[in-house]
């Protein structure tokens, strides 16, 4: 799919995971910026959700129960006995996402705390701490419920591009002969998207849902009323 | 409306009947409105009770006094007795519940406005403390983007701009 995780940084003051939402697929400079942001704040919202939860949002699986040591720390600080990654707050006040160019976002802790997020994510491949993994390694993935919503974000930036940018083959798609031929030849634009990804993203878009219907190829589409 | 051009020139159509249809009162019907309110609503409240503001550039809400020497807010003995589930994390503004129960949207002519109406003097000490910061010693947790230039998250705008989307849409296609 469109996003990958192309690079990690463990250093003392920077624990982080460089993502490209757009890996293999087209859209506008500012499509691209637009979604980003909002990719940002989906990220941020599911990381700390996640983490409330004591799960991964990497890997969707519960972290391990602290031991005993720890919950003696935790309880007389006050502090819930699981393990949700907060002692004083800090790592999880200083977890933050950049917009670091077109499409492109960087996920992590940025300051004094870096060196404990990468005690519980193992991004160095120094940590002997048990992995509690919040930020993806290169080349793996959010878990499959944050990847379909960053997903949906992506295929409506496509969308907002193939109308201002681009131009969908007007004649190929009416010589369509099929759904699965009229999806296939969407696909080229839509990289890799499902046909229910790429039918949510043109209903959000007046523009497209006026270029299908003008040319009577609404019907190819599930939620159309033609 | 739809453009074509060939050897003899350019031809545009504009589609009456659709144009009307996309009157601002049909595309902001009642129906529109209380949509927005709602998925406005699940959204602002989703981030709170996960310890998030929704409001743009206000970073995650500061921790309650208690989780940094181990005493007070929450953990004091009255609180601890009336509402024993109340944890010290997340901060999600959450202790009855009321609170954010009462953060509730109404349609007026224009649109929808999010806020409180509850005028009970308890509820706009609330609204004082946490909404606008004027407790001397509990930290500002923002709820609302109602200083100048504050604007909600760009996910919370998303959500809301695609109720819009979706409405003309439907219109265009009916």
């Amino acid at each position: 799919m469109a996003i990958r995780t192309t690079k990690t940084n463990a250093t003392t003051t920077r624990t982080s995971s460089e993502i490209d939402l757009f890996d293999g697929v087209s859209a506008s400079r500012q499509a691209k910026r637009n979604a980003a942001e909002i990719a940002a704040e989906i990220i941020i919202e599911n990381i700390q959700t996640d983490l409330n939860a004591t799960k991964s949002p990497v890997s969707g699986e519960q972290f391990k129960r602290l031991d005993d040591a720890q919950k003696r720390i935790k309880r007389k600080r006050g502090e819930p006995t699981i393990p949700n990654l907060e002692l004083s707050g800090t790592m999880r006040d200083q977890l933050d996402v950049k917009v670091t160019g077109s499409g492109k976002i960087e996920v992590g802790v940025f300051g004094d705390a870096a060196p404990r997020a990468d005690g519980h994510n193992n991004l160095s491949g120094k940590s002997a701490l048990p992995l509690r993994q919040f930020l993806p390694k290169e080349g793996e993935d959010f878990r499959s419920g944050i990847q379909r919503e960053l997903n949906q974000v992506i295929a409506e930036a496509v969308a907002e591009s193939v109308t201002t940018t681009q131009r969908l083959p007007a004649r190929r798609l009416q010589n369509a002969s099929s759904k699965s031929a009229f999806f296939d030849i969407l696909r080229e634009f839509f990289v890799d998207f499902t046909n229910a990804q790429i039918e949510t993203a043109v209903f959000r878009n007046p523009e497209l849902v006026l270029f299908f219907r003008d040319r009577n190829l609404l019907r190819f589409f599930n939620g159309s009323n033609n | 409306m739809a453009v074509t051009i060939n050897r003899r020139g350019l031809k545009i159509t504009i589609d009456l009947p659709t144009l009307e249809r996309l009157n601002p009162d049909n595309v902001m019907n009642n129906e529109t409105k209380d949509r927005l309110g709602n998925t406005a609503l699940t959204a602002i409240k989703s981030r709170v009770t996960n310890g998030l503001s929704p409001v743009e550039g206000v970073p995650r809400f500061p921790g309650y006094k208690s989780t940094r020497d181990g005493s007070g807010y929450p953990r004091t003995a009255a609180i601890r007795e009336k509402f024993p589930a109340k944890k010290t994390r997340p901060v999600n503004l959450t202790l009855s519940g009321e609170f954010l129960s009462l953060l509730t949207y109404r349609v007026d002519q224009l649109g929808i406005t999010i806020g409180w109406f509850d005028r009970r003097q308890r509820t706009r000490d609330l609204i004082a403390t946490h909404q606008e910061g004027r407790h001397p010693h509990v930290p500002r947790r923002q709820i609302l983007p109602l200083d100048e230039g504050n604007r909600f998250v760009a996910s919370i705008r998303r959500s809301i701009k695609n109720v819009v989307l979706e409405r003309i849409t439907r219109i265009i296609n009916s």
